[in-house]
């Protein structure tokens, strides 16, 4: 559609006002080039909001789709929970991203990737929050009932050295019961996923400086380790081999004998 | 009791409280960092692979029991624990009862360590200190002594060069990873729980997040093991110890121990964590170090186990796997009273009297 708005357009200053010779039968060729001139701009104009409309529609098939998912997460209660904002930056990222044009500076968003990554703890913060203030109605609970079975048994809590003893026991099992949950472990996971994610994405801003400031990156020095290691290994082997090729060599009693 | 005796005992409760703080305050302000020493039992260098370092334990004369022991220690933790004080040192009981002691110290592994995993562990660095201590002995084989992981690297060790450990020793070493299910306890096997929590993913991400393991992700484990022990050190702990000058400094002996916490080698956590915490490799019979397979059955040599009911760190039931696992025919376990770490730093020399006993004999 494109392609004939802009063919009509080049006819408008190509076509010259004059009746083509041999048809005398068409209509005449003055009333052609009327209208052909009065309807040119009104088909190019049609052609371009016409290719503008199946741009929009490629955007939104392309882009549009995927990027109302996303931000339809953010209204999603567990979105919120840790780890959820940084995958979803990044996802964020994949969709809108553009070909990499060599004289056009790409954005960088590892910054914010890393503010993401730090709301995530705060967010598992919340989290420790929301499971550590049953856990001590729970504690409280337990205090009282022991409190009482022990009134019951005839060993009533008479001092607040007692009570205090007996607040810690309690304290202390509940919380080592705890610590062996399933809700505990499922936390703990988090707080290593969330920390570790974080920490990764400060090392990619922690890399930018670096290279900025023509000095080794984490990932550099972690290359140089791997070889060190591989090298130190080979060095292992090596005097080994050596060893026992001196042991090989160096003459036994019988051949001393012989 | 009526109310107003209960408001008083509450009262003088309340005053004597105040008192014992003031008290520990006081203690406390008058040690300076540099008046707290551990390790003082004398040593030397006698040889360094990379940041490890194979020390002696110097002794008066002859040792009385052949061959000579090599220590090791865990990776998480520093050697030093096992020479806290003059009238708390494993190492020094060991030396006194009869034995040339040599020690593994894993120093303080960097980031350029990263990458050393078990087989640099057991056939790199204790393979080169077996060597030097034979070398230095003119013998082919020593007794390993290993404690809780270091307990675990010589019985991988003995496992992969037999002819080399005249004798194997473990103490509180763990084998069977997963013998913790078979009697779930609430105050121990709580690592095994952790870590089984986690996906082998979440190691692999930590590995690639940190490098190493920092000594600190130990120390927490450690922590929440025992809560309200941690949560109360600083306050009710140390205000008790700050009443005697004596167990003030057994107190920060101990805490500054603590607080140097070196970090894991990550590739070597990966398989701690994973191979063994989590696929319990070991006790099926398939850990691999360096290509080769771990057989426990070659195992021959005498071994003794030691480990404690009361530990809270290693389930005992995780120790006492050793002896179905191991091909030797003189094994021998021997239960003790005491803490994970208690047992090393406890005034009473019954551990390195039995283990002097039980060489003796060997």
């Amino acid at each position: 559609m494109r392609k004939s708005a802009q063919s009509s357009a080049g006819a408008i200053g190509e076509t010259p006002l004059q009746a083509a010779p041999g048809h005398a039968s068409s209509p005449p060729p003055f009333a052609t080039d009327y209208l052909q001139q009065l309807f040119a701009p009104w088909t190019a104009m049609a052609g371009m909001w016409n290719a503008w409309l199946e741009t929009s529609e490629v955007v939104a098939r392309e882009r549009g789709i995927e990027s109302s998912k996303l931000l339809t997460r953010i209204w999603d209660p567990e979105f919120w929970k840790a780890g959820g904002l940084a995958p979803l930056l990044q996802e964020m990222q994949d969709v809108f991203s553009l070909p990499r044009l060599a004289d056009v500076p790409a954005f960088d968003l590892s910054a914010i990737k890393a503010s993401a990554s730090l709301l995530d703890l705060m967010g598992l913060a919340q989290q420790y929050m929301a499971v550590s203030i049953p856990l001590w109605i729970t504690i409280s609970q337990n205090f009282q009932g022991e409190v009482a079975a022990r009134g019951q048994d005839g060993r009533a809590v008479r001092t607040p050295g007692e009570a205090l003893d007996l607040w810690n026991n309690v304290v202390d099992r509940s919380l080592m019961e705890f610590s062996r949950s399933g809700d505990f472990a499922r936390l703990q996971q988090n707080l290593l996923r969330a920390l570790t994610k974080s920490r990764l994405e400060l090392r990619k801003l922690g890399e930018k400086s670096s290279q900025l400031l023509d000095m080794p990156t984490r990932s550099e020095m972690t290359d140089v380790y791997r070889r060190m290691h591989g090298m130190q290994r080979e060095l292992q082997d090596l005097r080994h081999q050596v060893r026992a090729l001196r042991r090989a060599s160096e003459p036994t009693a019988t051949d001393q004998d012989s | 009791m009526s109310a107003d005796d209960r408001l008083l005992s509450a009262w003088l409760e309340l005053a004597d409280f105040g008192k014992r703080v003031a008290v520990a305050t006081s203690a406390l302000a008058t040690v300076r960092e540099a008046d707290v020493k551990i390790a003082q039992t004398p040593r030397e260098e006698i040889c360094r692979l990379g940041g490890r370092t194979l020390h002696r334990i110097i002794r008066d004369g002859p040792a009385r029991i052949r061959p000579p022991v090599l220590v090791t220690y865990a990776m998480v933790g520093h050697w030093n624990v096992l020479d806290l004080q003059d009238d708390r040192s494993f190492l020094r009981n060991l030396i006194e009862a009869g034995c040339e002691v040599y020690v593994t110290d894993w120093g303080h592994p960097t980031l350029a360590d990263q990458f050393d995993d078990f087989g640099d562990l057991i056939n790199g660095y204790m393979g080169g200190f077996v060597d030097a201590i034979c070398g230095r002995h003119g013998i082919v084989a020593i007794t390993l002594l290993g404690i809780c992981q270091g307990g675990l690297l010589s019985l991988c060790y003995a496992a992969l060069n037999p002819d080399k450990v005249s004798n194997l020793i473990t103490v509180v070493t763990p084998v069977d990873f997963h013998a913790d299910r078979d009697e779930e306890r609430v105050d121990s096997g709580f690592m095994n729980v952790w870590t089984r929590g986690l996906t082998g993913d979440d190691i692999d991400l930590l590995v690639k997040a940190m490098g190493n393991i920092p000594g600190e992700v130990g120390g927490t484990m450690f922590s929440l093991m025992t809560p309200l022990r941690t949560l109360a050190k600083y306050n009710m702990t140390l205000i008790q110890a700050g009443q005697n000058a004596d167990a003030l400094m057994n107190f920060l002996r101990m805490e500054k121990w603590l607080s140097d916490r070196p970090d894991h080698t990550g590739a070597a956590a990966q398989q701690w964590l994973k191979d063994l915490y989590q696929e319990n490799k070991l006790a099926r019979g398939e850990l691999i170090i360096d290509g080769r397979l771990v057989d426990l059955n070659a195992v021959a040599m005498p071994v003794l186990n030691i480990y404690s009911e009361t530990d809270t760190v290693i389930h005992p039931r995780a120790s006492k796997a050793m002896r179905s696992r191991v091909g030797s025919k003189d094994y021998t376990e021997l239960p003790v009273s005491g803490g994970h770490i208690g047992i090393f730093v406890a005034r009473s020399k019954k551990l390195s009297n039995s283990i002097a006993d039980w060489l003796s004999h060997h």
